[in-house]
């Protein structure tokens, strides 16, 4: 399932940054996976080494995956991780692809597709197993002083709006957003079921309801007001928002949907 | 056990199948779901509801139902219904069978009388018959004591009885109240007219109503209150009739009596005693009994028994027989005319020679259909006056009525007579009282059994719904 929400002008950049700005910057050396277009063939004259040649706008093309590793991502099958570690990787490959760098929050910027890996490895490593929640991991990387140019966020969201709040305040100086829901397809459209014990991972604690068709429409009524509440926070603040469920097909989400809706990168 | 134990049993099987569910009830199952955050709000939403309108639980309300149900039927409530107005039975001995009833208003509204504001109900002998029964109880007509002993079953949940008889009865008042059925003393009541042999018996209170026509009175007697008339018709028919304002003749005639003589009844004593009979004459109808007949029935038959050497033999017979009956036995020499019938199972012996204990065969013996033989003829030989008595006992074993005391004269048409104490019925003092302080309290009905049912009823229900949830 992929559904893409409230995205501000589709295939649009969000806050209007001039396009094509080819302001020669420089060189940087070759990395393998470079776009051949764009190396210096003169400089390979002059010095026997492969340099590509660097523009602004490439320059500052520096994605930040903020990447919800709280224990709610563990849940559903398959597990919301997964899907989220692969668009994060996804993402991060792009970035670096077009000459970019690529960070996950809370860790160093990776520059250059040669370094994928160490991407790759920081993905690995951010397993959902976090006490903290999106909140707190945005107040964290708001908290650096500098707003990163292109916020990728992929979380369940399933926080109080309020929790959103940071990424708001980010989206006041100039961070470009997308926001990648991704939910569970038993979050989406849950079983019918008897009495049960739902036990919250983020929460640690169980609840007894009885699953009947009443239960299940308060559900969706319920979760269909918490998305339509993050629906609007992003149409006031230009998010590109799109929302899946854990078991998604990552090449069509990204090339049907993500990208072709403007989404970072 | 008992009835009510029985739903009791189905109950405690309902117990066992509720124990049994809760020991193999399992706990609700786990799931994980990433955060709680929607599914509290549905919790905290379905908490408000609860708390906005009561929660009807069918299986709580079920198990309540039980054990209400239950706890009311341990209880054992029985429904007492209580009477508006005591019961009252009221037994009216009868003045005269037949359609009418003297003095029955009178009756009823003395009864009345005795239990105001109580609900009366009234028993008659033969009140089936009264043109007017009305609301009447019948019972069926008898001896004052036997229709005592019905009213006493049918009024036996009578809060008081009162019983309005026509003289007192030994343990009556155990019963009840015992008043009198009349206000005056009867008079002029014939109560028996009974034919006797040839003659009629009539007995009245006085003072004297009675005519008595076609017939010589032999004697008329005075017993107190009674006047017994004595006489012998002179004509077939008689009439008896009764003068007064209550005009009314009975009417008797005379009853054939005929008794065929056959080919062994033709000696001179056999005449004598026939004429003794004062049987009619052979014309006068079918002979209800034959003497000296070999081929009809009922007979006495004489001189069947073969030549027997009876020497030492020794006489059996059954004394309480009636052909026995006032017999003087040693005046007949069975013996001695030397004839024995052949034993026969089928026949009855009566008079049996024995030898050494053992059976020789029968002088006398009763068959089916009637049929007295004998095997000499003891009628002949023995005195007269002993062979006319037993003439009349063997006639009246194979007839079922001995001559000397059957009636020759019979009522015509169906007319009843008063009975005595009717006759006789005269005012006395009210005995014992009307109590209806200790009235009975109707049959309590139990509701124990159908609230057991109930309550097994519900908990299977809930049993039946708790199923369903799991």
């Amino acid at each position: 399932m992929l559904r893409l929400r409230g995205s501000l002008g589709e295939g649009s950049r969000g806050h209007g940054r001039a396009q094509g700005q080819t302001e020669f910057r420089g060189h940087r050396p070759y990395s393998p996976g470079d776009d051949l277009r764009r190396l210096d063939w003169n400089a390979y004259g002059r010095l026997g080494r492969f340099f590509m040649r660097e523009y602004e706008h490439e320059r500052t093309e520096h994605v930040t995956v903020l990447l919800d590793c709280s224990r709610s991502m563990a849940a559903g099958d398959p597990p919301k991780h997964l899907l989220a570690r692969r668009a994060a990787a996804a993402f991060g490959y792009l970035a670096l692809k077009r000459g970019g760098s690529a960070t996950l929050a809370g860790q160093a910027a990776v520059e250059g597709v040669s370094r994928f890996s160490r991407f790759l490895d920081h993905l690995v490593a951010a397993e959902p197993t976090q006490d903290t929640g999106l909140h707190a991991r945005a107040e964290a990387l708001f908290a650096r002083g500098r707003a990163p140019s292109d916020l990728v966020v992929i979380s369940d969201a399933l926080e109080p709006l309020e929790s959103l709040q940071p990424l708001q305040a980010m989206s006041e100086k100039r961070t470009n957003l997308t926001l990648l829901q991704v939910l569970a397809p038993d979050e989406l459209d849950p079983r019918p079921g008897d009495a049960l014990e739902l036990h919250g991972l983020e929460e640690r604690e169980s609840l007894e309801l009885t699953l009947d068709a009443a239960t299940i429409a308060a559900y969706q009524r319920e979760l269909e007001r918490h998305l339509e509440g993050i629906e609007g926070i992003a149409r006031r603040h230009g998010w590109t928002l799109a929302l899946t469920d854990s078991a998604a097909d990552l090449r069509e989400l990204f090339l049907g949907k993500l990208l072709p809706a403007g989404a970072t990168p | 056990m008992n009835l009510l134990a029985a739903p009791a049993l189905i109950l405690l099987a309902a117990a066992a199948v509720l124990v049994a569910l809760a020991t193999m009830r399992r706990g609700p199952k786990r799931r994980d779901v990433g955060t709680l955050l929607i599914w509290q709000r549905i919790a905290e939403q379905a908490q408000a509801q609860k708390r906005s309108r009561r929660n009807f639980d069918w299986l709580l309300w079920l198990l309540l139902g039980a054990l209400i149900a239950g706890g009311i039927g341990a209880a054992r409530p029985a429904w007492l219904k209580p009477s508006a107005q005591p019961r009252v039975a009221v037994f009216i001995e009868r003045l005269q069978p037949g359609a009418d009833e003297p003095g029955l208003e009178d009756a009823i509204e003395r009864a009345r009388k005795l239990a105001p504001d109580s609900e009366l109900t009234f028993y008659l002998a033969g009140a089936d018959e009264l043109e007017e029964a009305g609301e009447l109880k019948s019972l069926r007509p008898g001896a004052i004591q036997a229709e005592l002993a019905q009213f006493a079953a049918r009024s036996r949940d009578a809060d008081g009885r009162v019983l309005l008889l026509c003289a007192p009865v030994n343990g009556a008042t155990d019963l009840g109240v015992v008043v009198s059925r009349v206000n005056t003393a009867s008079e002029g009541a014939v109560f028996e007219i009974r034919p006797e042999g040839d003659r009629v018996i009539v007995r009245e209170t006085t003072p004297d109503r009675v005519q008595i026509f076609d017939a010589r009175i032999l004697s008329s007697r005075k017993d107190g209150r009674v006047r017994t008339w004595e006489c012998k018709p002179v004509v077939d028919d008689v009439e008896v009739q009764l003068i007064g304002s209550d005009e009314r003749i009975f009417k008797l005639k005379r009853r054939p009596f005929v008794i065929g003589v056959g080919e062994d009844w033709q000696g001179d004593a056999h005449g004598a005693l026939y004429e003794a009979l004062g049987a009619d004459s052979a014309d006068g109808g079918e002979p209800s009994a034959w003497l000296g007949n070999r081929d009809r029935t009922p007979a006495v038959r004489i001189n069947l028994g073969a030549r027997t050497d009876l020497s030492g033999a020794q006489l059996s017979y059954d004394p309480g027989h009636l052909l026995f009956h006032e017999l003087p036995i040693e005046s007949f020499d069975w013996l001695g005319e030397g004839r024995l019938l052949a034993p026969d199972e089928s026949a009855r012996p009566l008079v049996s020679a024995m030898r050494d204990g053992e059976r020789l065969g029968d002088l006398v013996r009763l068959k089916a259909g009637g049929v007295l033989e004998f095997a000499g003829d003891p009628f002949t030989h023995a005195p007269v006056a002993a062979a006319a008595l037993l003439l009349d006992n063997a006639l009246g074993v194979v007839t079922g009525e001995r001559p000397s005391e059957r009636a020759r004269y019979e009522p015509v048409g169906d007319w009843r007579l008063p009975s005595e104490r009717a006759a006789l019925a005269e005012p006395f003092e009210p005995q014992g009282e009307l109590d209806l302080s200790t009235r009975n309290e109707s049959e309590p009905l139990e509701f124990t059994t159908w609230l057991t049912l109930a309550a097994a009823l519900l908990v299977l229900a809930a049993t039946a719904l708790l199923l369903r949830r799991e």
